[in-house]
């Protein structure tokens, strides 16, 4: 992983850096001139970016402005779900993507699950552009490269939006992951005051707990779950099994029920 | 006082469960040994098996556990349940302290914790839970909804390094439930010293996990869900999941494909919405004018109905179409009923866009109304595809190329209703159902109509009671829509989940026709009901399992009487009684009118207003009202504890002198025939609690006009003597007098409202399983709603800080309360009168004066209490009506999370009072007198102004005038004894009262009926008018007066002493 020095302010940071790398590979240079021309003659009109795809509008000489796309394969859901799960394994990354920032080491969570957020060969991009030139990358698509590489440098997070998730999605999937977790087992640090701070309130209940009231009842629909999700993939071959798991759901409520509401209710004292 | 403690040690997969008993005079300690813990075989027959009454056994092992505790000195500080002083917490570190105590395992845990009595007056005597143990039981209930609700979903863990299979909890909606559980944990839960504490959240979901993995595994062992071979992957993975075992035996690849498998397949509902617009379902009935089989039967059984106009069209429709329903027909009829699909925007649900839009854009971006859909057509076609696996007749309809509905028969659409609505709701879909469903006036049952009949004219109604009976009409209601018999069976028979009646869809679940049904047949021709029940009907729950009630209409006085119940209708305002000496209160003029409204139909009234307010004035008032009405014609029975008993007399005397009062109690009182005669000379016999089961034969040897309870959470416990015999007792009116908030106290609640008004709230068990459980164990809010609409009408409570109160209410509300000496007190100031005045009449000069003020003191001890004169130690309860009284006052104020200020001239008497409201109260009391240091008493003032936390009892003994004391948090102000000087007692009262405040503070002066304290009471007051200065000298005063005149102001007056 390259690193920059603090002392360069205007230097881009990693994530741009990263990107430029990968421009070169495909013969684009942040030397290139003409690439500086266009982008600086504000001849690119336009820009969006978008799940799978980059798509500019550059003003070239004619009236009709050229139409530039970029395409870049965007992840599965299965794919996403592996990378929030790689994402998940450490706090850090939540706190960096809520603070704003591109966590350093996210190419390394992605690559923990054989996937890659940037492209991994120049052959990952396929770009094409309305205008008549033959030579690929044209200048206006060198153009486009060049706004987008600005792009992102400001806001890294448009790389997710072209990988097909934006970033507040992937926090909420990161939060949802955790709330799994809340009913898992990975352990996030937060509400972990030391004991040893906590004498005065040693054993006093947080204020929410008075907040918290219980509906113990049956379900809507018995095992609604299982309807939902049909059985885990691993009893396709067990047709039985599903009749099994909704006899079972069933039989858990009748006898959470009888638990919840047996023994006394009101105070007879023996 | 035993404190039970626990916490879950996950790294022991168990519940560790201990006690800790007095701390006493445990002497410091070097050893790791916890100075003041229970033995564990006491943990387990005084708090395992008493502390719920569960039948299974529970298998318990002996474990040894370190705790760090906060610690001083050598000691490890008491938890606060066990109400010992509160330290300074100064000088305290954490400590491990080895503790023993009981292990259970997890399934065993979560079915003793969530049973755990849910408020602290069905504990054991003597004993408390412990915060760490409150906060477990709640986890546990927690545990217990998540599997009630099924949330709950197989996983592959990766345990101590082996795969595990494992039932985990499914968190979604309740995320806010387990944010709030985890930031309520206390601290002492993660204080097992074993390592790094847990975090609350690992705790926690160790918890959760361990023990519903458990409870799934217990129900699975029922049903021999086991497959009988075990090959496959997949038979292994069912195996690991129902068998006690949970290890999955096969090759870390398989083991990790499965995992990433189960992962995936449970995120599919973590499906992220990243188009703007979701897919949503809208079920359509048929168009009103097309006839549909459901109608068309109905319409040939309702023949008298349909001739009503306007429903032409369905008439027509109906005659025309004529064949019979076909249960055997194998082709699912065509019912018209349509799920049509539409786009609903997620950021505005009312904005719906028709599918033939998306189908009519070719691109691969559509826009609509600033909102942008990506490939519109593959989103809608996969969202459809997903929602045909959770509701399969979506299917058929994508065999069409461009979808935009699909039809449903009647049952399909039931099924719809039923349960894919639900399923597609809970997976993302917007689903839109008729305004109909669901609503149970627009269900079928009965439609009662109640009718005075037979009771005669207005005026004539009262005296009713719940237990009257009451004729009523009843018809079959489907919907709006009422049916003969004849015409409801033959519908039944129809067994269609959905029928039209004229336009209106209603729903008859085959459960409800059942119901119905047996409920027709059950009923005689000419139906009767008791008040009870109408009112039951009314305010409560609409239908229960008696009766499958829609509605219910009254006419006539029972309309009235509903209405006015229901506060919908104002009550007749009752003039004050002109006999009344003094004025009431405009709150206390409709706690009258009240009383007066509820006696005439004979229905019970709990007076539940708080503490000062006034209660025993309003019933003096109803009283007078009645007497002025010539209604009075026998009399009252009123019930109080014996510490109120001269309280009730002085009152009386007081307001309402024109009532002659019997008090019935002591050994002289009136026996047998005597007693029925004497009764029924006076206009009320007051009597206690303690001689209603021993005098209970006399007592019901007399007609009563009203039996009234003061003080009425005496009777709490239903299955007490003294409760029981009240029941006994008979009376048209009936009135409870409380001032705790009964509806929080519900077997109190039950126990008063069965004497008031009996078997309205069904029986105990009943009520139990109804109610008190659910609100107790689950803060349930429907059923704490329900109770509170079913009790409201007969509870009457009026708080001090209620706004309309307030306005009524002097800023510094004086009352004198009157208290009786128990025998023992009276037998001492007797003897010290006797004693006393030997001893002034043998002396004169200074020496006369010194005697005199001596056997003043010595008088005012004894008033006091026995202990205070006789400076022995001794015990204290029940010796002393004065501190009797205050002990239940103070409960009152506590019940009602007030603070108060006690004060007393004596230091010694103060350390009494502490004593006795640590011991009976089990709270902590603070106490200030002159000993205190200035920097202690700083704190104990600030801390009570503002620490939440502080002790809300506060005892003083000193003149508290020149100290600039501070101290507005108190809202009751109690003198337990006497200055004599009124100066002297404004300042310290005036300590609670800022000049311009708003609220009121209630002041309390108590009094020894029948002693000098009422005597030189009585004298001041009458001073008073004449020269303010004269009192200012009060005891000085007292020393001039002649042996005879002091002989008259000691001398102990009847009726001052209990039985």
């Amino acid at each position: 992983m390259t690193e920059t020095t603090d002392e360069e302010e205007t230097e881009p940071r990693w994530w741009s850096e990263r990107w430029w790398s990968v421009m070169e590979s495909i013969g684009v240079s942040r030397r290139l001139e003409r690439g500086k021309r266009y982008a600086r003659a504000e001849r690119v009109l336009s820009i969006e970016v978008e799940p799978g795809r980059v798509v500019a509008e550059i003003q070239g000489s004619r009236y009709e402005p050229h139409r530039v796309e970029i395409a870049f394969e965007p992840l599965t859901k299965e794919q996403w779900a592996d990378a929030v799960r790689a994402l998940a394994s450490q706090a850090l990354f939540s706190a960096k993507l809520l603070s704003g920032e591109m966590p350093e080491n996210i190419e390394e969570a992605f690559a923990s699950v054989g996937l890659s957020l940037f492209p991994a060969a120049p052959s990952d991009l396929e770009m094409s552009c309305s205008c008549a030139d033959e030579v690929v990358p044209c200048k206006h698509i060198i153009a486009t490269h060049f706004v987008l590489a600005d792009k992102l440098d400001g806001d890294p997070f448009l790389l997710f939006g072209w990988r097909g998730m934006t970033r507040d999605q992937i926090l909420r999937r990161l939060r949802q992951y955790r709330a799994a977790e809340a009913s898992g087992r990975i352990v996030d640090g937060d509400g972990n005051r030391p004991l040893e701070e906590s004498v005065r309130d040693y054993w006093k209940m947080g204020e929410s707990f008075d907040t918290v009231s219980f509906a113990v009842g049956p379900p809507a629909v018995n095992a609604s779950l299982i309807k939902r999700l049909g059985v885990p993939p691993i009893w396709k071959p067990h047709p039985e099994i599903r009749g099994s798991l909704e006899r079972l759901y069933a039989k858990v409520t009748e006898r959470a029920m009888a638990l919840a509401y047996s023994g006394r209710g009101s105070g007879e004292r023996d | 006082m035993i404190v039970a403690h626990g916490t879950w040690l996950p790294s022991k997969h168990s519940f560790f469960l201990w006690g800790e008993t007095e701390s006493g005079d445990a002497p410091a300690s070097l050893g790791r040994a916890h100075p003041f813990q229970l033995e564990p075989e006491a943990v387990t027959r005084r708090l395992l098996l008493a502390l719920t009454d569960q039948e299974s056994r529970f298998e318990e092992r002996v474990s040894k556990v370190s705790i760090l505790l906060p610690s001083r000195d050598g000691r490890p500080l008491p938890s606060p349940e066990s109400h010992h002083e509160r330290a300074p917490l100064s000088d305290v570190s954490l400590r491990p302290w080895e503790i023993d105590g009981l292990s259970l395992e997890p399934f065993a845990a979560l079915s003793w914790l969530a049973l755990l009595p849910g408020s602290t007056e069905q504990l054991p005597e003597r004993l408390r839970l412990g915060s760490d143990l409150r906060y477990w039981s709640a986890a546990a209930r927690f545990a217990l909804e998540l599997l009630a609700r099924q949330r709950f979903l197989p996983v592959l863990t990766n345990g101590g390094g082996s795969p595990e299979a494992r039932w985990e909890p499914f968190i979604d909606e309740e995320l806010d439930r387990v944010e709030a559980l985890r930031a309520a944990m206390p601290p002492v839960c993660r204080a097992v010293f074993d390592g790094e504490p847990e975090t609350p959240d690992a705790l926690l979901s160790d918890f959760l996990c361990s023990s519903m993995d458990r409870f799934v595994r217990e129900a699975a062992a029922r049903l021999r869900l086991k497959p009988r071979f075990v090959e496959t992957d997949g038979e292994q993975f069912v195996s690991s999941l129902l068998d006690n075992d949970a290890w999955f035996d096969a090759s870390e690849r398989v083991a990790d494909a499965l995992r990433d498998d189960l992962t995936r397949w449970r995120s599919q509902f973590d499906e992220e919405e990243s188009a703007p617009f979701r897919i949503a379902f809208r079920l359509e009935p048929p168009a009103a004018s097309e006839p549909t089989e459901a109608d068309l039967d109905l319409a040939s059984v309702k023949q008298g109905l349909e001739s009503e106009a306007g429903v032409a069209a369905d008439e027509t429709e109906a005659d025309t179409a004529d064949d019979e329903t076909d249960d055997d027909s194998t082709e699912p009829p065509n019912d018209g009923w349509e799920l049509r699909f539409v786009l609903q925007a997620l950021d505005d649900e009312s904005l719906l866009v028709p599918l033939a839009r998306v189908w009519e854009h070719g691109g691969t971006s559509w826009r609509y109304l600033e909102r942008r859909l990506e490939r519109p057509h593959e989103f809608v076609l996969e969202a459809l595809g997903r929602a045909a696996a959770l509701f399969p007749p979506i299917e058929e309809s994508l065999k069409e190329s461009r979808p935009e509905a699909c039809s449903l028969s009647l049952d399909e659409a039931y099924a719809f209703l039923t349960e894919g609505a639900f399923l597609l709701k809970e997976s993302g879909y917007g689903v839109m159902v008729p305004t109909w469903w669901g609503r149970r006036e627009h269900g079928v049952g009965l439609s009662l109509s109640v009718s005075p009949r037979g009771q005669g004219s207005r005026g004539v109604v009262s005296r009713l009671g719940l237990d009257a009976l009451v004729e009523f009409d009843w018809q079959v209601a489907l919907g709006s829509e009422s049916l003969t018999r004849e015409e409801f069976v033959e519908l039944a028979a129809m067994k269609q989940p959905l029928v039209r009646v004229r336009g209106q869809w209603v729903e008859l679940s085959p459960a409800r026709v059942e119901e119905v049904l047996s409920a027709m047949s059950s009923r005689p021709e000419i139906p009767q009901m008791t008040l009870g029940d109408v009112l039951q009907f009314k305010l409560g729950h609409l239908g229960d399992s008696r009766l499958p009630v829609t509605d219910l209409r009254a006419t006539g006085w029972i309309e009235m009487l509903l209405s006015r119940l229901a506060g919908k209708q104002a009550l007749v305002d009752i003039e004050p009684p002109k006999s009344f000496q003094g004025t009431l209160r405009p709150y206390q003029e409709q706690g009258l009118s009240w009383l007066v409204f509820l006696g005439d139909f004979k229905l019970g009234a709990c007076l539940a207003d708080d503490m000062g307010l006034g209660k025993t004035i309003q019933v003096l008032a109803l009283l007078l009202h009645l007497q002025e009405n010539q209604a009075l014609d026998k009399p009252f029975l009123l019930i109080c504890p014996t510490s109120v008993v001269g309280n009730w007399r002085k009152e009386a005397e007081r307001f309402a002198p024109s009532l002659k009062v019997l008090v019935h109690h002591g050994l002289d009182r009136h026996e047998g025939a005597d007693f029925v005669r004497e009764a029924n000379e006076h206009h009320v016999v007051v009597s206690t609690y303690s001689l209603v089961d021993r005098d209970l034969e006399q007592l019901d040897a007399v007609e009563w006009s009203a039996l009234v309870l003061d003080e009425a959470q005496n009777i709490k416990n239903p299955q007490a003597k003294q409760t029981r015999a009240l029941r006994k007792l008979r009376a048209p009116r009936r009135i409870a007098l409380t001032g705790t908030p009964v509806e929080n106290r519900l077997q109190e609640l039950w126990s008063i409202m069965e004497f008031l008004n009996p078997g309205y709230l069904g029986p105990e068990a009943s009520f139990r399983r109804n109610y008190a459980l659910p609100i107790e164990r689950y803060r349930d809010p429907t059923a704490t709603e329900e109770l509170r609409g079913l009790v409201q009408p007969f509870v009457l409570r009026r708080v001090k800080t209620d706004p309309t109160v307030i306005r009524d209410l002097p800023t510094k509300n004086e009352m004198k309360v009157y208290t009786t000496l128990t025998r023992e007190q009276a037998t001492l100031y007797q003897a010290v009168v006797q004693e006393s005045l030997l001893k002034i009449e043998a002396s004169d000069g200074i020496g006369r004066k010194g005697e005199v003020l001596a056997a003043l003191t010595r008088l005012k001890q004894i008033c006091n209490h026995p202990a205070h004169y006789l400076a022995d130690g001794s015990s204290l309860p029940e010796r002393s009506g004065k501190l009797s009284r205050l002990t239940e006052m103070l409960e009152e104020v506590l019940a009602e999370d007030d603070r108060a200020l006690v004060f007393t001239q004596y230091a010694e008497m103060g350390k009494l009072i502490v004593r006795h409201l640590r011991e009976s109260l089990s709270v902590d009391v603070s106490f200030l007198h002159g000993g205190v240091p200035s920097v202690e008493r700083e704190r104990m003032i600030t801390e009570f102004q503002e620490d939440e936390q502080a002790p809300s009892i506060f005892v003083l003994s000193l003149k508290a005038g020149g100290f600039g004391l501070n101290l507005t948090q108190a809202r009751h102000v109690f003198h337990y004894d006497r200055w004599w000087n009124p100066a002297v007692e404004d300042q310290a009262t005036d300590r609670a009262f800022r000049i311009g405040q708003t609220r009121s503070v209630a002041v309390y002066k108590f009094i020894c009926a029948g002693t000098i304290e009422e005597r030189v009471d009585e004298l001041a007051e009458r001073k008073k008018a004449l020269a303010e200065s004269v009192i200012h000298s009060g005891e000085n005063l007292l020393t001039e007066l002649t042996t005879d005149n002091l002989r008259d102001l000691f001398e102990l007056r009847a009726s001052a002493v209990e039985v």
